[in-house]
C-alpha cells in the first residue's frame, strides 16, 4: 500500500523552480548578511546568486515537456556565460 | 568600520529592489544614479562610475533571483519558453556591453544611459492606452531590440528591464504583467554573464556589491508580493516617472 507521500502529485516545473529560487534566495540573504561582519562570506552569497539561475536552467533542460529549440537556447546561454568568464579572466591578465 | 559605507548601499539596494521587482527592472536605474549622485556625500571614499556599475550588475542578479522567486511561487506569470528562447540574445549583447564599459568615457556612458531612459519612458507613455492583449507572432524587431537591451545592461549596469519590458510587451506581445515577470526571469542569465566578467576580471568590489545585493534581495522579496495588486496603468506611470527623473539627474551631473 502506497503511503500518502508516494501518492502525492509530482511538483510541476514551475513549482520546482520556485523551490530552487526560494532556497537560493534564503542562502544568499543569509551569507550576504553574515558577510557584512565577516567579509569573506560575501563570496558565498555571490556564489549562491550565480548558481540559482544556472540550476534553474538545468531543471528546465531536463524537463520532458520542454521543446528542443528551448534546450538549444539554454545551451547557447550557458556558452555565453562561459565566454563571459573567459573574457573576464583574460582581462585580469 | 564606517557604518554609512554599509548602510547607504544597503538602503539604496532596498529602494532599488522594491521598485525593481514591482516594475520589472534590474534596479540599476536606481542604484547607479543614487550611488553616483549621492555617494560622495555619504561614503568615506566615493566609488567610480565603473565600480558602481560593476556592483550594480550583481544587484541586477539579486533582483532577478528575488523577484523570480516571488513570481514563480504565485505561478502563471513567467513564460519559460519565451524567456529561455530569448535569453542568449541578451547574454551575448550583455558581454559586448560589459566590454564597452571598460573602454568608454564615463560622460559618454552617462549620456547613453540618460537617452535610453528618456526613450523608455516615451515608449511606455505612448503605449499607456493600448489594449493589454497577446500578439499571435512576435515583431521582427523584437530580437535586435533584445540584443540592444543586453548591450545596455552590460554597459550601464542595469537589468535591461527598461528595454526588455517594453519589447516583451509591445513587440513580443506578452501582457504587461507577464512581460514584467518574464523580463525579470531573463535578467538572471544576462546578469550572470555581466557579473562574471566583472568578477573574473577583478573589477567587482565585494563589500559594496554585497551590501547593495543584500538590500536588493530583501526589498525585491517584499515588493514582488505587492506587484500583482498594483494596476498596470499605475505600474507604467511609476516606471516612466522614475526613469525620467534618473535621466535628468544624470544629464545635470555630467553636463551642467
Amino acid at each position: 500500500m502506497k503511503s500518502k507521500n508516494q501518492q502525492s502529485v509530482t511538483p510541476t516545473l514551475e513549482q520546482q523552480l520556485a523551490r530552487v529560487f526560494g532556497l537560493g534566495l534564503s542562502a544568499a540573504i543569509l551569507c550576504l548578511a553574515i558577510g557584512v561582519v565577516i567579509r569573506p562570506v560575501v563570496w558565498l552569497g555571490i556564489a549562491a546568486l550565480v548558481l540559482v539561475p544556472l540550476i534553474g536552467a538545468t531543471l528546465v533542460w531536463q524537463d520532458k515537456t520542454v521543446q528542443q529549440s528551448t534546450r538549444v537556447s539554454i545551451a547557447l546561454a550557458f556558452f555565453g556565460v562561459l565566454c563571459a568568464v573567459l573574457i573576464g579572466l583574460f582581462l585580469r591578465r | 568600520m564606517n557604518w554609512l559605507d554599509v548602510l547607504f548601499p544597503l538602503f539604496t539596494g532596498l529602494l532599488a529592489g522594491g521598485l525593481g521587482a514591482m516594475l520589472g527592472l534590474g534596479g540599476g536605474v536606481v542604484v547607479v544614479p543614487t550611488m553616483e549622485l549621492l555617494g560622495g556625500q555619504f561614503l568615506s571614499s566615493p566609488h567610480t562610475l565603473q565600480q558602481i556599475i560593476a556592483a550594480s550588475q550583481l544587484g541586477v542578479l539579486s533582483v532577478a533571483v528575488a523577484s523570480s522567486a516571488g513570481y514563480l511561487t504565485k505561478g502563471g506569470f513567467v513564460r519559460f519558453q519565451t524567456a529561455y528562447s530569448l535569453a542568449p540574445l541578451t547574454v551575448f549583447g550583455g558581454i559586448v556591453g560589459s566590454l564597452l564599459l571598460l573602454v568608454l568615457e564615463p560622460k559618454l556612458i552617462a549620456t547613453v544611459f540618460a537617452v535610453l531612459l528618456c526613450y523608455t519612458a516615451f515608449e511606455l507613455i505612448r503605449g499607456l492606452n493600448k489594449l493589454d492583449i497577446e500578439r499571435p507572432e512576435p515583431s521582427q524587431f523584437a530580437k535586435p531590440a533584445l540584443i540592444f537591451g543586453g548591450m545596455m545592461s552590460g554597459l550601464l549596469g542595469i537589468g535591461g528591464g527598461t528595454i526588455q519590458v517594453p519589447v516583451l510587451n509591445l513587440l513580443v506581445g506578452l501582457p504587461f504583467r507577464a512581460a514584467v515577470a518574464t523580463s525579470t526571469f531573463m535578467m538572471g542569465f544576462t546578469a550572470i554573464a555581466n557579473a562574471s566578467i566583472q568578477i573574473a576580471s577583478g573589477k567587482l568590489e565585494p563589500e559594496l556589491a554585497g551590501a547593495i545585493a543584500l538590500g536588493i534581495l530583501i526589498g525585491a522579496r517584499i515588493s514582488s508580493g505587492w506587484a500583482t495588486r498594483v494596476p498596470v496603468r499605475t505600474l507604467k506611470l511609476m516606471f516612466s516617472a522614475l526613469v525620467l527623473y534618473s535621466a535628468f539627474d544624470l544629464i545635470r551631473k555630467y553636463w551642467f
